[in-house]
């Protein structure tokens, strides 16, 4: 299958959109850039002029701010209350929604590429990846490997998934806190779902709580968990991990 | 909220996609595309072993080095790895020994992309992308190419 692959520095982070499509419209990749720069204008706390430092500093009341704000910050307080405030967009001290927005504006650029008739792509934001039909198969969707939280260049396991998004969590990002396995033993924290944005912020908070149970996840949930131990992996049941697991179900 | 069940797995083959780090596998340098030995027969450009360039993090320097076989990833090997400092070193003693038992349930994973945003690994990352992006465009350049 060809590849058109892009990579568009935006957001802090690096985002790879990988289009499997034999010809596939070339205009609708940067209009995604052109959406995921413009979310960067409007959320990013670096810029004191962005509508979110105004809206902190009291300048800007959340009616004035638009719809992409008014859904980004009632989204988030929706969550701050489904993860009992483990997700909480003032855990820095000020506004800052990023631990959602990433994986929102992923989302929505996903829904660009669609809506401009691209059917097998991949958008992978700083790892948190939105994915859409197929690689290479047809009906085989994307093999997308989760980092081992020891070495970056490994993985500690792989995960197909079909129009799905994954996203995970670790402590290995901050450098004080590389070597430090924290109590529980939780490493990271992968969650697989519809929406980036949700999935993002549900493995922030549960890596956030050292949930090592999972129990934490709302009733119903269309989440997928795997949790990264020291030397074991935990998934719910519904996990798309390729391969099968030689285990033994035990109860959390 | 009701707990949701989860299932123990230990790290095992089928599931667990470890690459095993060869520090010194390769010399290192810009990048370099050629046949992979074992899969020749394949379909030509769609095979080839591709190295990222080197990338700073706050570790220090790293770079990576991609084997696709048709199309696919199957090997990432760590050409440089940071060093020279207490954390990395700390990271390579922990790691190392720890994870051998993993490294060897690894063979032939393939992956389209890697989940896990990390500082550290930022620079894997990156220099990851950046070896996919010249895989994609050697393949767009070569007319043989699938």
């Amino acid at each position: 299958m060809t590849r058109h692959v892009h990579v568009e520095h935006v957001m802090g982070t690096a985002v790879s959109f990988d289009v499997r499509d034999l010809d596939p419209d070339p205009s609708a990749v940067a209009g995604a850039c052109a959406w995921l720069h413009e979310v960067d204008a409007t959320f990013s706390t670096y810029r004191p002029d962005s509508l979110i430092c105004r809206i902190d500093r009291g300048e800007l009341l959340l009616g004035q701010a638009g719809p992409d704000v008014d859904h980004v910050l009632t989204t988030c307080a929706v969550l701050h209350e489904q993860t009992g405030g483990a997700f909480d967009v003032r855990a820095a001290g000020h506004l800052d929604p990023s631990g959602y927005v990433k994986g929102w504006a992923i989302h929505r650029a996903a829904e660009l590429l669609t809506e401009a008739g691209i059917a097998n792509f991949q958008i992978n934001g700083g790892g948190d990846i939105v994915v859409r039909g197929d690689a290479d198969a047809p009906g085989a969707g994307w093999r997308i490997g989760i980092r081992h939280p020891g070495l970056p260049d490994r993985l500690a396991a792989v995960a197909i998934l079909h129009d799905q998004a994954i996203a995970t969590s670790a402590d290995y990002e901050r450098p004080g806190h590389v070597m430090a396995a924290p109590s529980s033993g939780l490493r990271s924290v992968t969650v697989v779902g519809p929406d980036l944005g949700i999935a993002d912020a549900w493995a922030t908070a549960l890596y956030a709580r050292q949930d090592t149970a999972g129990r934490d996840l709302p009733a119903g949930s269309e989440l997928q968990v795997l949790l990264v131990g020291e030397t074991t992996l935990r998934m719910t049941p519904g996990f798309p991990a390729a391969g099968e697991p030689r285990s033994a179900a035990v109860s959390a | 909220m009701r707990r949701a069940p989860i299932v123990l797995a230990s790290t095992v083959a089928g599931l667990a996609g470890v690459l095993a780090l060869q520090p010194h596998a390769t010399p290192q340098g810009t990048v370099a595309e050629q046949p992979l030995p074992a899969l020749t027969a394949a379909a030509s450009s769609r095979n080839a072993i591709v190295t990222g360039p080197m990338v700073d993090t706050r570790y220090g320097p790293v770079q990576v080095q991609v084997a696709k076989a048709n199309g696919r990833i199957v090997e990432v090997r760590a050409l440089q790895l940071p060093s020279g400092d207490g954390t990395t070193n700390s990271l390579s003693a922990y790691a190392g020994p720890r994870l051998e038992q993993q490294a060897l349930t690894v063979q032939s994973a393939h992956v389209d992309g890697v989940s896990g945003a990390t500082y550290t690994s930022d620079g894997y990352r990156q220099s990851l992308q950046a070896a996919l992006d010249k895989t994609a465009t050697a393949t767009r350049a070569n007319p043989a190419a699938s």
